[in-house]
């Protein structure tokens, strides 16, 4: 059994952190059950390296890192969607062109048809609200690389969520292949 | 470069359900988890596995109780309550929120009946605000004044039924807490206690 330090320590993780944790897997996940298992990998993971937390501060972003770690770990096994399998109209949508609420099935949608590590980066972005930089320095990549990602991911968002408000019949050619 | 439809990206990907019970789901796997540890780092008898899985269950029910279910009878006082509702008004927010006349709040936290209804309000989510969630109102108003509702459910003792007409005040700032229909309200100002007041949508008789 864990002694109790590490236990009420872990508890108070749960206790705080485990709704933006879940919040973060379903976007990830796209599955409520998937959500749910992979919040439980973070916390037991967490449970295991609870002595490298040294800033009670700082346990929002070290969940969030086990959670992509877990995330990734757990994606290894399926065949992944290639980032050239995904057909991303960038320039078609005017940046500013969304102006009332997001459609969330839509959105969902959106991340769910995204290779992972875009989908990765698009999280970081606008769930961790990270900046480039910030993105780069925790996925070690070059920052070229994450401007790149963002900017075709975030194309991708934009021409699902407009075509909502727009014309669903002129949607992009996705491909649906999921890994 | 984050424009105003990455902001409503933001705020829409916060967005998301959470299952009912599933702290006490995770905590109980929590449990169970390390038991399963013990139990295997240890060559023991079924009677024993049977045993650790045991204590694990009933450990999981008293992390559970007491993580849980003791935290609505936190001591918390009306100060801590006012100082962390300045703290977060401080902090100011990045994403407005929603438009209240355009999307509805949540019902389970609406928006007090003693605060005017000022067009332009918007409404956020809120996290973490000693130790719950809830929802904050936005409230615009005059020479670019600002305020903010806080709304969590939680029970501070000692607290009144509508806000004081002499509220908290300090560098700038009004603040005053009252509990409404099982909720906890703090309003908090940008101003003085004459800005404050004219925010209150109060009878004539003065609340004090």
């Amino acid at each position: 059994m864990a002694d109790a330090r590490s236990g009420v320590e872990i508890a108070q993780l749960v206790a705080e952190h485990h709704q933006v944790v879940y919040r973060y897997a379903y976007r990830l996940t796209g599955s409520v059950q998937d959500a749910e298992d992979l919040t439980q990998q973070v916390f037991l993971t967490a449970q295991q390296k609870l002595g490298q937390l040294r800033n009670i501060n700082a346990a929002k972003s070290w969940l969030f890192a086990i959670l992509r770690n877990s995330f990734v770990k757990g994606r290894q096994r399926r065949r992944p969607v290639l980032a050239t399998d995904v057909a991303m109209d960038v320039g078609s949508v005017p940046a500013g062109s969304l102006g009332g609420d997001v459609d969330q099935e839509r959105l969902q949608d959106a991340l769910n048809r995204l290779p992972d590590d875009f989908r990765q980066v698009v999280l970081m972005f606008y769930f961790e609200e990270c900046s480039y930089k910030e993105i780069a320095e925790r996925l070690e990549m070059p920052i070229g690389t994450v401007m790149s990602r963002l900017s075709r991911a975030k194309g991708h968002l934009r021409s699902i969520l407009f075509e909502s408000e727009q014309n669903a019949s002129e949607r992009p050619d996705m491909a649906t292949e999921r890994g | 470069m984050r424009d105003q439809l990455d902001a409503n990206i933001s705020a829409a990907m916060h967005e998301v359900p959470v299952p009912e019970g599933l702290a006490e789901r995770l905590l109980i796997g929590l449990v169970n988890n390390q038991a399963e540890a013990t139990v295997g780092a240890k060559t023991v008898s079924r009677r024993w596995a049977l045993a650790y899985g045991g204590l694990a269950a009933t450990a999981a029910g008293l992390m559970v109780a007491v993580w849980l279910g003791s935290r609505p009878a936190e001591h918390v006082s009306e100060q801590c309550v006012l100082d962390e509702a300045i703290r977060s008004f401080n902090l100011g927010f990045d994403e407005p929120g929603h438009l209240l006349s355009e999307k509805p709040a949540p019902a389970e936290h609406p928006l007090s009946r003693v605060v005017l209804r000022i067009r332009g309000t918007r409404w956020r989510h809120l996290e973490g605000f000693l130790g719950h969630r809830g929802l904050v109102y936005d409230l615009p108003g005059p020479a670019g004044a600002r305020a903010s509702l806080y709304v969590v459910a939680q029970d501070v003792e000692g607290l009144g039924t509508a806000p004081s007409l002499r509220p908290f005040t300090t560098a700038g700032r009004c603040a005053t807490a009252w509990s409404e229909g099982g909720l906890l309200y703090v309003l908090v100002v940008q101003g003085d206690p004459t800005i404050y007041r004219g925010y209150l949508n109060l009878p004539r008789s003065p609340v004090a």
